[in-house]
């Protein structure tokens, strides 16, 4: 038996290397030391390509193919991991250590009832008979807060929601009741309310006794329930103390950054990713690095705006009264907007919020006149937008622009930057950079990209690279509006302030009119002028960025709030 | 770049393309000799020096018979896979880009061919035309439709529905302007894998018929016909169908691999 | 369920839809056939047929009435069972399908089991074996694949026959007699779906669920068996129709090459002797059978893959 001021797990000097060709290989995590003790939360953070991830993954002896451990000792609960035999390791695996993945929809085989899963870790660490493991099944899933729990044991992970998949993981993580938990990522796919039905849940295991310990991207998810926290970056732990020492008073220059780079209670305007130096230095391989107050630039030669004049700050752009749109999906009628109203004003971000399928990316579309709307209009400029047949759009279509979420399939495989740019430059008449290359190198300059990104394909950009090329493409049309959909909710927490930063320059440089759609408040509250919560297809409430989730004047926009992680309602709280 | 960098099988497999590309185009470069000549007096010879591969019943040289019957079998297998791929496109398109009833209609033709599995169809059709080299080639061609139909129709309906389709319609730019600048290109990549992995199907049923004698007949060095020629005197001379076998046998795994390799390229590529 | 019912009874109206296209088909291919139709169904100009015999088949299937009509006889003596007489075997068609058909379903059913077997046990050996195996693997399904029947059928024969004599180069009677035409037909189909599954195994074992489950402690062989290899096969079951339909035209070869009676052989002579009525008579039968097989394999690939059942419902 370990004694309360033994640790479950002891990590002294791990290293992780993976082979690679011609070479001695990569060296993904490097003398990295911690412990966590019984009914303690210790979590680990960093960006991706930081090794967090590796390293949760090799006290499990699962650090991938090929990959090389070595430590000055990797014990969990006593044992060690490094010494254990083929035999023993399994037997740890899911007995003494359990692990909870990300994403429980692939995490857990798509093709097997859930509780087959969670029996399948009963019937491996426990004695228990087929009629016992049954019965064990439920009451771990009723502990986990799933209800039916009989009949959700039966349903496959594709019939639960997000957030009922993640908590039957975690019932077969912690069915063989593991001295350790690692819960690698167990938040990420979820909506905030959810994520923090998750996290309780963990608090609630790491009350009971369990050691756990948390790898997350999410800075602010990890601070109301770990003990201490660990910040990792290039295979190091380059900070460790507990959440409030990290996030008031970090000591390491990448702490910094990552710590002002949360956007969540940073007031709207101000840079969240200059703080820590010129942010040029991450994305940028040459050149002028961003400057905040670059003087405005009114239009790209040639291919710039036609007719209309520039709007001055506060103007109607587009104006959107009374959308709706049903879906039939397998005879069931889902209604995905419901009388959506709103007013986009030139140099304004309106924020739309909103858990997923509750309607904001069909709005979205409707405006983009990608789905045509049952009811309802919008007007662009002060006239008529949609409905409109599209050959009647077409001409005005430039005036708004779009940023998906997934900026790598959004562009044709086939295609280069440059290939991308020229054609969205000379609204389609060319797609050879040659002739257009002095403007597609002062468009890259604009959003920080270097003109030798030309030559290059999206598939090999980096994430934030691939949606600057996004608003650049965006821009050349040169925009009025944009309509931007979870532009940085695929990004690391460094390129999402970044990516930010950026469109906040240029809507002031361009008096530019934004939707930004986000599941993330504190994005939205530090993007936004206005925000709009949208909750099955109708919006529940609206106003001022300032005050929408300080009178609440709907339940769900107090769920919301109350669900979303501590930092988002103020850093100065405690 | 090292993404392609082919790998030993893809090597092996682009030289035999390759040497039976070089044997379609100039058999007389790896095999001087005529393979029709007739010398009665070495048939039945076992492989040696000599003869690479043996000789046949009227002493001609098998391996000399196998190079000059590339380009016959090369051919026949080339316009088969045409015929298919052509007719599949032309009824993929349509399906994929034309109105809603358009491809309603194609998709139930579609699938009513598909009720004629494998040679059935070509079967059909040589009943109808008489057998011959010409009908078929036709047939393996109309046989193999069907399929590629399908596949050309699913990956068109998925390049129309890409969010960089979608993305070039926010930018203004009209159908057809898409069809020809994202959805055509596209398309055409994958119709090229599809055509270099039908080619060694289509070169196995070809030969298939005519060792049935539904396509090309004896004397002529067609590789299905050779081995039907060389069907009765099994027994004691396995080389006669040992070797032209061997010679589809490598050309269709050939450009499997190769129709893979470019496949798993293209989609690593996006 | 209702979501069931209602998908049997689309799924079985579009079977009844396909045969009757196809029954259409065929009508039109046989209009087709240069020169006179009634001359057609005794075997072509070369027959040689005389004026009586000619008059009775223009009697029989009613060539003198307009195409309307005998379309309609024609869809009307289908639905009988009627499919016509064949004059090459001087009997009716549905006779001579009937004593036929039980022998080709018989090699087809046994090679497509054989197949499947061939596949899998290849599949979990060169899971289990590392990288050598895995390229071994794929290299013997991808020669098996391209290995036309005919040719294979030669070297068994060569091999099992001539050389170690263990096995009838013809087919006799019996179980023995049906080893090698079976071989022949299910080693290129297990390169195929070998082929399929190695791509989906892959996939599959690379899924954060096989992490998930190696994380609870199971072993690789029960991780292969228990999840990996169900996800593999789905693909390939569904190749299971196609597969039906190509071991179809490989018994065509195949019972020519070992002279065992059946479909296969019976349209390749109808084939060579033009007899019209005898081939469309087959080629309707097979498309039933095919369609009828298809309809298995999305009953059973629903089994299998629950999650596209949740769609539909």
């Amino acid at each position: 038996m370990t004694g309360p001021n033994q640790p479950v797990l002891n990590v002294e000097d791990l290293a992780v290397t993976f082979p690679e060709r011609g070479g001695t290989g990569r060296r993904v995590v490097d003398g990295v030391s911690f412990q966590v003790a019984a009914g303690e939360c210790v979590a680990i953070v960093g960006e991706s390509g930081s090794g967090k991830s590796v390293t949760a993954r090799s006290i499990v002896g699962l650090a991938g193919e090929g990959a090389r451990v070595t430590a000055a000792e990797l014990t969990v609960a006593g044992q060690d991991v490094l010494s254990l035999s083929g035999r023993r390791l399994r037997a740890l695996r899911g007995g003494t250590v359990g692990l909870i993945a990300q994403d429980a929809l692939v995490s857990l085989d798509p093709l097997r009832p859930v509780g087959r899963e969670i029996g399948d870790t009963l019937a491996l660490h426990t004695g228990l008979d087929a009629a016992a493991r049954r019965a064990r099944t439920i009451e771990l899933l009723e502990r986990v807060g799933l209800p039916d729990a009989e009949l959700r044991a039966r349903q496959r992970p594709g019939q639960l929601s997000g957030g009922q998949r993640q908590r039957a993981l975690i019932a077969a993580g912690i069915a063989g009741e593991p001295r350790l938990v690692i819960a690698d990522e167990p938040t990420t796919a979820l909506d905030q309310p959810v994520q923090a039905g998750v996290l309780r849940l963990l608090g609630q295991l790491r009350d009971d006794g369990t050691g756990v310990l948390l790898i997350s991207h999410d800075l602010s998810v990890v601070l109301g329930i770990a003990d201490r926290v660990l910040v990792m970056t290039d295979g190091a732990v380059v900070e460790e103390g507990t959440p409030a020492e990290v996030f008031e008073r970090p000591r390491h220059p990448y702490t910094r950054k990552l710590v002002s780079a949360v956007p969540a209670g940073v007031p709207r305007g101000a840079p969240l990713s200059a703080a820590a130096g010129p942010a040029g230095g991450v994305e940028r391989t040459s050149g002028r690095g961003i400057a905040a107050d670059r003087p405005t630039k009114p239009t790209f030669g040639g291919a710039g705006a036609r007719g209309a004049t520039r709007p001055t700050f506060g103007d109607t752009l587009l104006e959107a009264r009374g959308l709706a749109r049903t879906f039939q999906v397998g005879g069931r009628e889902i209604v995905a907007a419901d009388d959506v109203s709103f007013t986009l004003r030139a140099g304004r971000t309106l924020g739309l919020v909103g858990e997923s399928g509750s309607g904001k990316s069909t709005t979205a579309r409707l405006l983009l006149g990608l789905e045509r709307p049952d009811a309802g209009e919008v007007t662009l400029l002060g006239e008529p937008w949609i409905p409109l047949p599209e050959a009647r759009r077409r001409a005005r279509r430039p005036l708004v622009g779009a940023v998906f979420q997934d900026a790598l399939s959004s562009f044709d495989p086939r295609w280069t930057v440059g290939t991308v740019l020229a054609d969205a430059l000379t609204r389609g008449r060319t797609t050879r950079p040659g002739p257009v290359r002095n403007e597609i190198a002062e468009l890259l300059d604009t959003v920080g990209l270097d003109p030798a990104v030309a030559t290059r394909r999206p598939l090999h950009l980096s994430g934030g690279q691939r949606q600057r090329v996004a608003v650049a493409r965006a821009l050349a049309a040169d925009p009025r509006v944009l309509i931007l959909d979870e532009p940085v909710s695929a990004l690391d927490v460094s390129v999402q302030a970044q990516v930010l930063d950026l469109l906040d320059r240029l809507q002031r440089e361009r008096n530019l009119a934004y939707l930004l759609i986000t599941h993330d408040l504190g994005v939205a509250l530090h993007m936004s002028d206005d925000v709009a919560v949208m909750q099955e297809g109708h919006i529940v409430g609206s106003g001022p960025a300032a005050t929408v989730f300080d009178d609440p004047q709907h339940p769900y926009v107090r769920l919301l709030r109350e669900a979303a992680p501590i930092a988002v309602r103020g850093t100065g709280r405690d | 770049m090292s993404a392609f960098r082919p790998t030993v099988a893809e090597a092996l497999a682009g030289l035999v393309l390759l040497l039976l590309l070089v044997a379609a185009l100039w058999p007389n470069l790896l095999a001087p000799g005529d393979p029709l000549a007739v010398a009665r007096s070495e048939a039945f010879q076992p492989p040696s020096l000599a003869h690479l591969f043996g000789t046949d019943e009227s002493g001609r040289d098998i391996y000399t018979r196998v190079i000059h019957g590339a380009a016959e079998s090369l051919r026949i297998g080339v316009l088969a896979t045409a015929i298919g791929i052509g007719l599949a496109t032309v009824l993929g398109f349509a399906a994929g880009l034309g109105p809603r009833w358009l491809d309603f209609g194609t998709t139930r033709l579609v699938e009513v061919l598909f009720a004629f599995p494998g040679l059935l169809l070509g079967l059909l059709f040589i009943v109808v035309t008489g057998p011959g080299v010409l009908s078929s080639t036709i047939a393996v061609g109309l046989a193999a439709a069907p399929g590629y139909a399908r596949i050309i129709r699913s990956q068109v309906r998925r390049t129309a529905s890409a969010e960089f389709v979608e993305a070039a319609r926010v930018l203004g730019r009209g159908r057809l302007w898409i069809v020809v600048r994202h959805i055509l290109p596209n398309v055409t990549a994958a119709l090229f894998v599809l055509a270099t992995l039908g080619l060694g199907q289509a070169v196995i049923w070809v030969s298939s018929l005519s060792y049935l004698g539904l396509g090309a007949v004896p004397p002529a060095a067609e590789w299905g016909a050779m081995l039907a020629a060389g069907r009765t005197y099994i027994a004691n001379f396995w080389w006669m169908t040992f070797f032209p076998g061997l010679a589809i046998v490598a050309g269709a795994a050939a450009a499997t691999v190769i129709g893979r390799g470019i496949q798993k390229r293209n989609r690593s590529a996006g | 369920m209702p979501g069931n019912r209602r998908w049997l009874l689309l799924r079985a109206g579009g079977v009844v839809f396909v045969l009757w296209a196809a029954a259409t088909i065929t009508f039109f291919a046989l209009r087709l056939v240069p020169g006179d139709p009634a001359e057609a169904i005794l075997g072509g100009p070369g027959s040689q047929a005389g004026p009586e015999a000619l008059e009775q088949v223009r009697r029989e299937y009613g060539l003198d009435q307009p195409l309307v009509v005998q379309y309609l006889t024609y869809l009307g003596r289908l639905v009988t069972g009627d499919l016509g007489q064949s004059y090459s075997l001087h009997k009716p068609v549905a006779t001579a399908i009937g004593e036929q058909f039980g022998a080709t379903l018989s090699l087809a059913l046994c090679s497509l089991v054989l197949a499947w077997v061939l596949a899998c046990a290849l599949a979990a050996w060169s899971v289990r074996g590392g990288r050598v195996a895995w390229a071994i693997g794929s290299g013997l399904e991808l020669v098996a694949a391209a290995v036309p029947h005919f040719w294979l059928a030669t070297v068994l024969i060569l091999f099992f026959s001539l050389t170690l004599g263990i096995l009838p180069p013809v087919s006799v009677p019996g179980p023995l007699g049906i080893v090698l035409p079976a071989l022949t037909m299910a080693i290129p189909l297990a390169g195929f779906l070998g082929q399929v599954m190695r791509e989906s195994l892959l996939t599959a074992m690379e899924s954060p669920f096989v992490t998930t489950a190696r994380a609870r402690g199971e072993s690789e062989v029960r991780i292969f068996w228990r999840h990996t290899l169900r996800h593999a096969a789905i693909p390939a079951v569904g190749l299971s129709g196609w597969a039906f339909g190509s071991l179809i035209s490989g018994a065509v070869v195949v019972e020519s090459v070992f002279a065992r009676q059946g479909l296969g052989r019976s349209l390749l002579s109808a084939v060579q002797l033009r007899d019209v009525t005898l081939v469309t008579g087959i080629v309707l039968v097979v498309a039933l059978a095919y369609t009828v097989m298809t309809l298995v394999t999305d009953l059973a690939d629903r089994a299998i893959d629950p999650r596209g059942r949740a769609v539909t419902e």
